[in-house]
């Protein structure tokens, strides 16, 4: 039988020499594309789908190409996938970090109507057509085509597809989808962070720890051991791999030591600050069964010293339709062999510059593979490995390349051609028969991690690569990512990073400081210089098909045309060309892009330098960032003493800030409308209370400050008398109205300032700041008591009646309580503090009382004011009824543009004060000028028709204004609106134009004070 | 309902607590306002300074916050103010008894759930430390009484939401065991 499968022997075990994670003890079955496989605990879903001999996992994003598995780790940049059910499914995850577990299901992506047979495919036909460019060259004209233009896009455009259903309007009906798992944070603290669980990073990890200090280690896979599998090593007379897990069972005894596997570390920012993306429950169903478990967690790490140990990638070999599924790279062949055993052919042909794949060679020969012959592009290569491959009667062709893959959905046949002295292969190329082709362009240190805090690289002619060179922050290296091999190597160099870290850090806690940059020495001279790595150009080479990026489908030309129009830096390249640009973010495309680019523009690569790696390392889904803010926990909620009693009582809730404050209160059937109605109508001709509690507070006391409140507000303050209230306006700088209240002398020299509720700790800090940084010369404090008091206004006719009915021991009479006084004392046995002031035009009272005592409070008023037929009533019949007596309100009225004097308080601007904030500016020509919007009442011809909320007045084609607050009166019985308006004062009485959508409405201009304008209903 | 790792108790705080405003203060002042208080006030950041039933805690540069038992608070406030009269000194008590609920935090772990939230290495808190911090966008003190007992207090209407949050971080499922002995 071909194509890829399980090696086992006659009795079904795995061949002895595996040694990976799989646990054929345990099967699992799970769904790819709606067809049933099985697999094993311990399989990724693509070694699972390599055994069952499924090679064709995608199609590709711009030209549709059959794609297969090319990695084993978080390189893949083909076999991309969603996997799960409904609205959990999760696109664009790759096959080859995604763990099976029974029952997994997946889709592929990117194709239709199905991965055989694929309607995009066809445009590879006219691949011609889509050079690099395209976007910025094509659906440009004509304009008016672009929403035709845009549908399309939107369809061939794209990878994974979130399942939307349950979400759309038209899905009002469909039941609520199941909530996703939750997500959480995770703040941390340590001395070292050592990134990668390879043998380099394992001997950093036991070295640092042994001291005692505070060690994470981090690694994205599952196992710990790095490349230890596939590598073919020994250390202290054990094979590596083992040596990594009986370290890693050392470490886990450690109580300083915290080991974090299948964790990415996703970014790297100043003063060593990391990201790390710990994926908890996404590989295991039954971990997520548990109630209250989460699916992922992401780490705020803030780490004394990093040490990077994060190894290497392999590159690809650039030869014709080298995307064809089948074709992989070499070590990750390894690693399906020795991890999972996967044989992933049966008849391979290695392409190679380098030793490594040699050792994949032998790998796939003991496992039974035929190997039709190693491709080495290099002249001579190393004598011992040419032995070797003669014992094992494996053929190599030295100074030969793959210059082409064969086959449609699957790699068939190469085309292998010996390369003459110019690098351009020879006319007559041997065609060998194949099913796998193992490639290996050599290795290039995984540089991400280093570069996203401004780490920067160095070529290394030798090696054929960047190696990190310079850093500022105190991140250390370990291991092959500074160009390290071989694992007494790999050990030593982690060894040595390890008692680095350390040294730094008794260095630092002796009170010295490290400063500059860090700068690494070169990677020791190696004798494995790769060779080339592009077979060269000739007609049938053009380029076309040469993949470079494999996620965005560009090609060698592609970059090689990018050179040609003049996109000479790397920055430019990658923008023009999309190369690198992808989920991928160029793990296997940056360098050979870079190569090539040097390469068509006759330079050095190290005088181009790589691109700006950016977090995150790989994708980090946003449920990771949001954690534990979704539902309930989004944003702070807020209560008041007398929530609990709203919610039960048919309070409709509105967001105020942070709070929920009710609407009004829906009896039985009512609607908002008939409920507003019968609060206003119930508290203007008895009685009504409402919770004022969500106001701010504050109390200023010292000998200062009447002078500071002078300062702040447009009123005189200093001369209120002791237990006396004033409305009082606040400016900012720049003239503008932007809160207002009531200001209560508690004493000689305590004030008590009220504040609106949204803008209850804005105006703190906005004290606090004038305080703090320009009058700190005043002497006094600002404390903020929002939280202290809990407040209901008790407003209408009988309102005094129903405190006179309570034990007290205040004189609530007209004569004793005077209009804009304060008394204390106690009521109903409670402590208060009482506050006659009216913000709805009726006899009313604010009562303050500390808030263990609101609830209760709230309770005896409902009851005293029973008989009267009491109502609690909404935050909005209190707007409706200040509206009819045309009081402000801030944030409808104001708009951050407005003055007092455009509202008609200029009576509160003291004329007096030497100076006062906004005072200034309010004498600027624009502020004291003709023609300005004025504040006016407006009814509308047709007494029925409520305005809506913001509409503008129209006259002579400009804009004269707009509406600032309208509602229906039932005091008046008719529509009442009030607006800004040009010039109002002087028009009062004319007719202007509101212009809606669908009609103009005519309305007059009258007196903000609709009702009772004598103010005779609150002076009884 | 998850399961939880910690016991998670909410209260109503009963107590009495001034917030006490001092700035500018020569050692003669200081020590006249410690005689009134009857507590010494701590004068390091994060620290309390406990003398019986009365505890102190520093807040800021100029601002304490003193527990006490609520029947002494009227009596408090009365010769803080008769004190502020008679020397001139720069000073503000408010009575803010009512303004803070308390959640009791206990458990092996209570330092790993909190720093689900909070940028702090709790950790290395000792008993008797207090911070302010912000835990889900709510400011909120936290002071450490015992070994594996922890108060988290906020402002009143806070209360629920901090709730939800501690229950929801602290559910077992999601236990995280960060460094230890």
């Amino acid at each position: 039988m071909t194509g890829s499968k399980r090696i086992t022997d006659n009795t079904g075990a795995f061949g002895h020499w595996i040694d990976g994670g799989i646990d054929n003890a345990t099967p699992l079955s799970f769904r790819f594309d709606g067809k049933e496989y099985s697999g094993f605990k311990g399989d990724t879903l693509a070694s699972a789908l390599l055994a069952n001999n499924v090679r064709l996992l995608g199609r590709s994003f711009k030209y549709h190409r059959p794609r297969g598995i090319l990695g084993a780790g978080c390189e893949e940049p083909n076999a991309l996938v969603g996997v799960g059910t409904g609205t959990a499914r999760e696109p664009n995850l790759r096959a080859t970090q995604v763990e099976l577990y029974d029952g997994l299901e997946a889709v592929s992506q990117n194709r239709w109507p199905s991965l055989r047979f694929d309607i995009g495919g066809a445009l590879g036909w006219a691949g011609r057509m889509f050079p690099a460019g395209f976007y910025y060259k094509t659906f440009l004209w004509p304009q008016r085509l672009w929403p035709f233009y845009e549908g399309i896009i939107r369809r061939i455009a794209g990878l994974g597809k979130l399942e939307t259903r349950g979400f759309r309007a038209s899905d009002a009906t469909a039941p609520i989808p199941p909530a996703a798992d939750d997500c959480e944070q995770m703040h941390v603290f340590c001395d070292v962070l050592v990134v990668g669980a390879g043998l380099a990073g394992i001997s950093a990890a036991r070295t640092a720890a042994e001291s005692g200090a505070r060690v994470i280690l981090a690694d994205e896979n599952a196992q710990a051991g790095g490349r230890s599998f596939e590598d073919h090593e020994q250390t202290e007379g054990v094979a590596a791999h083992e040596w990594a897990q009986s370290e890693m069972d050392a470490l886990r005894e450690k109580g300083n030591v915290v080991i974090l596997p299948r964790t990415t570390v996703c970014g790297h920012y100043d003063h060593n600050f990391l990201l790390m993306l710990e994926r908890v429950g996404e590989h295991d169903p039954g971990v997520l069964s548990r109630p209250g478990a989460i699916r992922r967690r992401l780490w705020r790490v803030r780490a004394r010293r990093v040490i990077l140990a994060s190894g290497v990638l392999e590159r690809p070999l650039l030869f014709a339709h080298n995307d064809r599924p089948g074709v992989m790279l070499s070590s990750a062949v390894r690693a399906y062999l020795r991890r999972y055993g996967v044989a992933p052919g049966t008849r391979a042909i290695i392409a190679t510059n380098n030793d490594d794949a040699y050792l994949t060679a032998l790998d796939l020969h003991a496992a039974g593979v035929e190997i039709a012959g190693i491709a080495d592009m290099r002249d001579a290569p190393d004598a011992a490995l040419l032995s070797r491959m003669k014992d094992a009667g494996i053929e190599v062709m030295a100074g030969s390349a793959v210059v082409e893959a064969e086959g449609k959905r699957n790699v068939s046949s190469v085309l292998v051609s010996q390369l003459r002295a110019s690098g351009r292969p020879a006319i007559r190329p041997r065609r060998i028969a194949c099913d796998l082709v193992a490639m290996s362009g050599g290795f290039t240190p995984s540089l991400h991690l280093w570069s996203h805090a401004g780490g920067t690289s160095k070529w290394d002619e030798s090696r054929d690569a960047f190696f990190p060179r310079k850093h500022m922050q105190s991140m250390l290296t370990a291991g092959a990512v500074i160009g390290v091999e071989g694992a007494d190597a790999l050990r030593a160099s982690g060894e040595q990073a390890g008692r680095l870290a350390l040294k730094e850090i008794a260095h630092e806690d002796d009170g010295h400081r490290l400063s500059g940059a860090r700068v690494l020495d070169a990677p020791a001279p190696t004798t494995k210089t790769p060779g080339r790595l592009i077979p060269g150009r000739s007609s049938n080479v053009a380029g076309r098909k040469h993949f470079v990026d494999f996620q965005n489908d560009v090609t060698v030309a592609d970059v090689e045309l990018a050179a040609r129009e003049g996109y000479h830096s790397v920055e430019l390249l990658k923008r023009y060309t999309t190369t690198g640009m992808a989920t991928d973010q160029g793990k296997t495309s940056n360098l050979n892009a870079i190569e090539i680019l040097s390469d068509s523009l006759g330079t050095a690569s190290e005088n181009l330098g790589t691109t700006t790696f950016r977090p995150p390392y790989t994708p980090l889904p946003l449920d990771a960032i949001t954690g534990m803010r979704r539902g309930e926990l989004f944003d702070p909620s807020r209560r008041t003493p007398m929530t609990s009693w709203h919610e039960a009582h048919g309070g409709d809730p509105e967001p105020v800030g942070q709070w929920l404050r009710p609407y009004c209160y829906r009896r039985g059937e009512e609607t908002r409308e008939q409920a507003i109605e019968r609060e206003i109508k119930t508290t203007r001709s008895a009685v009504g209370m409402i919770d004022l509690s969500t106001l701010g507070k504050i109390e200023i006391q010292g000998p200062d400050a009447g002078v500071f409140l002078d300062r702040v507000y447009t009123n005189m303050m200093s001369n209120l008398g002791i237990g006396k209230c004033r409305y009082g306006l606040m400016l900012n700088e720049n003239g503008f109205l932007f809160d207002d209240g009531v200001v209560v002398r508690l004493s000689e020299d305590r004030f008590l300032l009220h504040t609106t509720s949204g803008n209850a700790d804005v105006i703190v800090a906005w004290l606090e700041e004038w305080h703090q940084t320009e009058w700190y010369d005043l002497n006094l404090f600002i404390t903020s008591v929002g939280e202290q008091w809990a407040q209901i206004g008790l407003a209408g006719p009988r309102s005094r009646e129903i405190l006179e009915s309570l034990e007290s021991d205040i004189d609530f009479s007209r004569d004793s309580f005077a209009f804009l006084t304060m008394k204390t004392g106690t009521l109903a046995g409670m402590p208060v503090r009482i506050y006659r002031i009216s913000f709805t035009g009726e006899l009313s009272f604010e009562i303050a009382t500390p808030s263990r005592c609101g609830g209760d409070m709230w309770e005896r008023l409902l009851k005293a004011g029973e008989s009267c037929g009491i109502c609690a009533f909404g935050t909005e019949a209190l707007h409706v009824m200040r509206a009819e007596k045309g009081f402000i309100v801030i944030g409808d009225e104001t708009d951050g543009q407005v003055t007092p004097h455009d509202l008609g308080l200029g009576w509160a601007v003291s004329k007096k004060k030497k100076d006062f904030l906004g005072k200034r500016s309010l004498e600027r020509s624009h502020l004291s000028s003709e023609g300005r919007l004025q504040l006016t009442g407006l009814f509308t011809e047709d007494p029925e028709f409520v305005l809506p909320d913001g509409s503008y007045a129209l006259e002579g084609g400009r804009m004269i204004g707009h509406v600032t607050s309208s509602y229906w009166s039932p005091a008046l019985q008719r529509s009442i609106a009030m607006a800004l308006i040009e010039n109002a004062r002087a028009r009062q009485g004319e007719s202007i134009t509101i212009k809606l959508e669908d009609k103009d409405v005519s309305a007059k201009l009258v007196d903000c004070c609709f009702y009772d304008p004598e103010g005779e209903r609150q002076n009884v | 309902m998850s399961e939880l790792l910690l016991d998670i108790k909410e209260h109503e705080y009963v107590g009495g607590m001034i917030d006490l405003r001092l700035r500018n203060a020569d050692e003669k002042s200081l020590s006249a306002l410690e005689e009134v208080l009857g507590i010494g006030l701590p004068l390091k950041p994060r620290r309390s300074v406990v003398e019986g039933k009365r505890e102190a805690i520093w807040m800021s540069v100029d601002q304490w916050l003193v527990f006490l038992p609520r029947e002494d608070l009227d009596a408090l406030l009365q010769s803080l103010e008769e004190l502020r009269a008679s020397s001139g000194m720069n000073l503000m008590a408010t009575d803010m008894s009512d303004a803070r609920s308390v959640i009791v935090l206990r458990g092996d772990g209570v330092r790993e759930v909190l720093m689900k939230g909070i940028a702090v290495d709790f950790l290395a808190f000792s008993v008797g430390e207090v911070r302010r911090c912000s835990l889900g966008g709510v400011a909120v003190l936290v002071r450490c009484c015992e070994e594996d007992v922890f108060e988290v207090f906020m402002f009143r209407s806070y209360l629920n939401f901090v709730s939800d949050w501690l229950n929801r971080a602290g559910a077992s499922a999601a236990a995280v065991k960060l460094f230890h002995e």
